[in-house]
């Protein structure tokens, strides 16, 4: 089985939800559609309120080229546009929606289009129409990650089935769920890709889903991975498939590579075969606070405590501590839950007292874990040692910016030491610094 | 904002919001449990001195790390368990027959000048075990160096009753006095020493000059399992390698630093095997006899005074096997293991500088 060096193996507590087939998340009557919901600059709402919106029509224009398009999820009116929480930026500008529940608010299927007969430019405009980001939580708009410069030979592009982060559990389903529109999906991506070969990496702890693909032997070839956190990393997943090492500073184009998530693909394929925008995505519900894990198909801008009363409300058991956007190994945790699913939200999990323990730091023992953790060969020890002098220049010196902040130092780090927390509030400060005293090197 | 008023709130923290459930103190008490072989081997050897070493020399340091954390750190650090595993390891390195101030000094050095003084667990440069047996060894080295000969039990009843107040030399001690030749003839040190296979020597008899590695079968399994002199933990490489093994299973050390230490003591030793058996000893014996095992798994991969990279750790192994083989063959003590590590020890923070991991890719 094929892998990446470095990295750690957190408990993947999926079995809370693998199991649960995906079902839909009954309509409500109050949605909250940021505006911020993709990597770039936010989108410029074309309603106001008052105005009745119908369901899969625009109401939210791309500003830009780093920015996606926002359709309503519902049909309904426009309540009002405010400041409303955000589960990434804390407060964003959204669209809040009243819902006729009075109105069918399915997406009607058309007849699948013959996709065949598209060409890149056209599908690529589908695509970018339909306001497709990245799925698995970056949120950056797919169009631009499809659309390399033409000195780039792109000849491989990966899917992203790995879903290394404990408990997400939405693209396993959607692998097993919809293995056929995935298959689908990569024959759309290879039109546009020139041909690049497509992989789909899945870890070992997934393998009907790897079994599944393999049985269709399709031009979407599955590549069974050794368990392991970070593989969904973008440079660590391309190291393992394909065996290049992405240098730094540099992206996955720069080695020939596009890494797409499956969710994502997934959307593509919704988007050129019948026209459906990005209005709902697949959302795992779960963590020990939750009263019936599930995987829930979510109309974006559905609100977090409408999904988790329809999932039986949190647990008695155990006092919900941490309420996360995504996985527990780089999911941002909310102070409440009255924000919005927005388009990156691959799970709702509430931790108890037990999963989401704090520990106090300890004195370092030099045990070396976080350095053979690191999947991108970094001396965590070290940085910490120096982050707690405030010493830049050897912060600097240790390539501090190479991180990917997946966190597995501070989660494997015997003295508990919050390595990775002080990591973010460094690398900022070291790049400041590297601006000034380092020339273009 | 019509909701504020209901708003549960929750904990707001940055990612990870999971962490492994391993501390510093379940890494010390995984090498409490990987010692439990060893500790077992040397009271079946030793009997009750063996584990009235043990035990006194773990409370001296555990009431050493009290009442000097306490007053060096402002804090009481025995809950991290380190004392008690530099309390076993410092047993490990003592004959079975010291005397209790021996135990009681060698304590204070460990954990004091070995680790308090320097900001305590994780600052100090030396191995504590080791720098308490060095001082000893050097202070009163006649106490140091005369070990009870080996009294494996004949039967059960055996292992309650005391055991002979003989005294032996150690299989290094042996072959540093009288060459290989003391190993060949059997002089009545070596057969202390080896007590009970002098059976499987008396038949290869007819060529004693010849010192081949198939005649001496029995004595490499006395090495391997045990009945031997030498300091408690030293005696059984079966022991150790089992105690060694669980520590690698469990992540705590990598082969790094015991391959390569190893390795080095198997090549210089064959080396000069090869240009003149006659006079040295075989790589086999040097690995199995004295404290290279014991070093090599427990105190040369001790985190806090080892180098972090690997190839930091194969230069940290191959010094070690370099100075343990030079004292070993050319220095006045038999056995060189403790020296080779303290030296090594020092050279770490040197070694880190330069051996780190190579940048993702460049």
């Amino acid at each position: 089985m094929k892998t990446f060096k470095g990295g750690i193996h957190p408990e993947d507590n999926k079995s809370l939800s693998s199991g649960a087939a995906v079902s839909k998340m009954p309509v409500v009557e109050k949605l909250a559609v940021s505006l911020s919901q993709h990597l770039g600059k936010p989108a410029v709402s074309l309603v106001k309120s008052g105005d009745r919106v119908e369901l899969g029509g625009l109401i939210a224009k791309a500003d830009g080229y780093v920015s996606a398009n926002i359709h309503s999820p519902v049909s309904g009116t426009v309540e009002s546009i405010e400041n409303y929480p955000h589960p990434v930026s804390g407060y964003a500008q959204a669209i809040i929606l009243k819902t006729d529940l009075s109105k069918n608010q399915d997406f009607v299927y058309p007849a699948p289009a013959d996709w065949t007969k598209f060409n890149a430019d056209e599908i690529k405009k589908k695509i970018a129409d339909a306001g497709i980001v990245g799925l698995g939580g970056a949120t950056f708009p797919t169009i631009v990650k499809l659309s390399p410069p033409p000195e780039k030979k792109i000849d491989s592009v990966i899917i992203n089935g790995v879903e290394c982060e404990p408990y997400l559990t939405s693209d396993y389903r959607l692998m097993i769920e919809h293995t056929d529109e995935l298959i689908a999906g990569a024959e759309i991506i290879r039109r546009i890709m020139n041909s690049a070969d497509i992989y789909i990496g899945i870890e070992a702890n997934k393998k009907d889903a790897y079994e599944k693909f393999k049985s269709k032997n399709s031009i979407l070839k599955p590549e069974l991975l050794k368990l392991k956190y970070p593989q969904g990393a973008e440079k660590q997943l391309i190291d393992a498939i394909l065996g290049r090492k992405i240098p730094p500073a540099k992206l996955p184009m720069d080695v020939g590579a596009v890494v797409m998530n499956a969710g994502t693909l997934f959307a593509v394929y919704e988007a050129v075969a019948y026209n459906k925008p990005l209005i709902d995505r697949v959302v795992t519900v779960s963590g020990l606070g939750i009263q019936t894990p599930k995987n829930l198909l979510c109309k974006i801008g559905t609100l977090w405590s409408d999904i988790i009363k329809h999932c039986g409300g949190f647990s008695n058991n155990s006092k919900t501590v941490r309420l996360l956007l995504g996985g527990p190994m780089m999911g941002f945790a909310q102070f409440t839950d009255s924000v919005p699913v927005i388009k990156g939200c691959s799970g709702i999990l509430a931790l108890t007292e037990e999963e989401a323990v704090y520990v106090e730091e300890q004195p370092c023992i030099r045990c070396g874990k976080c350095v053979r953790g690191c999947p991108m060969k970094l001396m965590p020890c070290e940085l910490n040692r120096a982050m707690d002098y405030n010493d830049i220049e050897t912060l600097y010196k240790l390539n501090i910016t190479d991180c990917i902040e997946c966190g597995s130092c501070a989660y494997i780090c015997p003295a508990n030491k919050k390595i990775i927390q002080k990591i973010r509030k460094y690398k900022i400060k070291v790049m400041e610094w590297a601006k000034k005293n380092v020339g273009n090197k | 904002m019509s909701e504020t008023n209901k708003i549960e709130m929750f904990e707001v923290s940055a990612s990870p919001h999971i962490i492994k459930t391993e501390t510093v103190r379940t890494i010390m008490r995984d090498v409490i449990i990987a010692l439990i072989p060893a500790i077992a081997v040397s009271f079946a050897v030793f009997r009750w001195p063996a584990l009235y070493v043990i035990a006194l020399t773990t409370l001296f340091c555990v009431l050493i790390e009290f009442v000097f954390s306490k007053l060096i750190l402002k804090k009481n650090t025995v809950s991290d368990l380190s004392c008690i595993v530099t309390g076993i390891l410092l047993a490990m390195n003592l004959p079975s027959n010291v005397p209790w101030w021996i135990m009681l000094a060698g304590s204070f050095f460990a954990i004091v000048i070995g680790k308090l003084v320097f900001g305590g667990i994780g600052q100090n440069p030396f191995n504590p075990a080791l720098v308490g047996r060095v001082v000893l060894l050097v202070s009163w080295p006649a106490l140091m160096t005369t070990w009870p000969a080996p009294d494996v039990p004949k039967n059960f009843s055996d292992l309650f009753k005391n055991p002979d107040a003989v005294t032996a030399a150690t299989p290094l001690g042996v072959l540093k006095a009288g060459g290989t030749k003391a190993l060949d003839e059997n002089r009545p040190d070596a057969e202390k020493t080896f007590a009970s296979l002098k059976a499987g020597y008396e038949k290869s008899d007819s060529d004693k000059n010849e010192y081949s590695i198939s005649k001496k079968a029995p004595l490499y399994l006395n090495l391997f399992l045990g009945n031997c002199g030498g300091s408690l933990g030293e005696i059984s490489a079966l022991a150790l390698i089992i105690g060694g093994i669980y520590l690698f299973y469990k992540g705590h050390i990598t082969f790094h630093i015991p391959a390569s230490y190893l390795t080095t003591v198997i090549v210089i030793s064959g080396i000069f095997w090869i240009a003149d058996s006659a006079k040295y000893a075989d790589p086999l014996f040097h690995i199995l006899s004295g404290g290279v095992m014991l070093g090599a798994l427990f105190m040369a991969t001790d985190m806090t005074t080892t180098p972090i990279a690997a190839s930091g750790m194969i230069i940290f192994g191959i010094g070690c096997g370099l100075i343990t083989m030079t004292i070993r063959l050319f220095g006045s003590y038999p056995e060189g293991a403790s020296f080779s590590i303290l030296i090594m020890n020092a050279l770490t923070p040197l070694i880190d500088r330069y051996a780190k991991p190579k940048r993702y890719g460049v």
